[in-house]
């Protein structure tokens, strides 16, 4: 699976999803990554016009939200870990990340059910050759 | 020659997210959750840039700024504010009219961080590298 999206913010957003996932287990539980070309019904059903799509899940075991905790997740500077750190920006930046590439964020959550939070990338065309630059920039000289 | 980022906020995840940012492109980070602790951080060697929250709970960065632009090689800086919270652009303008060399309203992608850090560093070679 290729997507086009720039690779320092993919992989923040999948370390802050990891690190929510890790937090929500706290008490135990497991973490599941996965990902694989989306289905047209999970496409249509993510908001997203047809197409093509990755979703890359970031799936925990652990506490899940209450709905309304779940209503308010992609807000920038909600959070339920005030006092642990958190600053409530996690799932708003990949929520914009996500929107920017033009995909989608979509979560399903329930107490004591975990909570599986998908991202919707559009796919891309391979990159050319084993050597083709994915991060020109950015990187030190 | 490795570069050393020096990253500054009260948010731990932030710290975390951006210093992975930042070792996944080379360089290396020291990261502090206020201003006091970065000063500690500062010998024996310099951080070639820091990156600084400006509202912090013990020393906050426009103090940081302030004492960082009196060192002798003052570090490249970068401050980053909660943009709209509590007037963050204003904040913002204050650090760059200090000696903050650019500025970043929060929330932003992590990639506009590396990309600013990498300009900046580059500005701040040229002059050696016309003197080589």
């Amino acid at each position: 699976l290729f997507c086009r999206a720039d690779p320092i913010d993919l992989e923040a957003v999948l370390l802050d999803l990891c690190r929510n996932a890790a937090e929500a287990c706290r008490s135990g539980g497991a973490i599941t990554l996965s990902a694989e070309r989306a289905g047209p019904e999970a496409v249509a059903a993510a908001g997203l016009p047809a197409g093509d799509y990755a979703r890359l899940e970031v799936a925990d075991t652990g506490v899940g939200m209450a709905p309304d905790v779940l209503a308010q997740a992609t807000r920038a500077y909600f959070t339920t870990r005030a006092d642990r750190g958190g600053s409530g920006l996690g799932l708003h930046s990949a929520l914009c990340f996500a929107q920017a590439a033009g995909g989608a964020l979509r979560i399903a959550s329930a107490p004591g059910r975990g909570t599986q939070v998908s991202l919707y990338l559009p796919l891309a065309q391979p990159p050319r050759g084993p050597g083709a630059p994915v991060d020109a920039e950015g990187a030190p000289a | 020659v490795t570069r050393t980022v020096l990253l500054i906020d009260d948010d731990a995840d932030l710290l975390l997210t951006l210093s992975a940012a930042f070792r996944a492109r080379g360089y290396a980070t020291l990261t502090a959750g206020d201003g006091r602790a970065a000063m500690k951080l500062l010998e024996p060697t310099p951080p070639h840039l820091v990156v600084t929250d400006i509202l912090m709970p013990d020393q906050e960065g426009i103090a940081t700024i302030m004492a960082l632009r009196k060192r002798p090689r003052p570090p490249k800086i970068i401050a980053m504010s909660g943009g709209g919270r509590i007037g963050g652009s204003n904040l913002l303008e204050w650090a760059l009219n200090l000696g903050a060399d650019a500025a970043l309203a929060k929330p932003f992608a992590p990639s506009a961080l590396v990309r600013a850090a990498a300009a900046l560093l580059r500005e701040s070679e040229a002059p050696a590298a016309l003197t080589a």
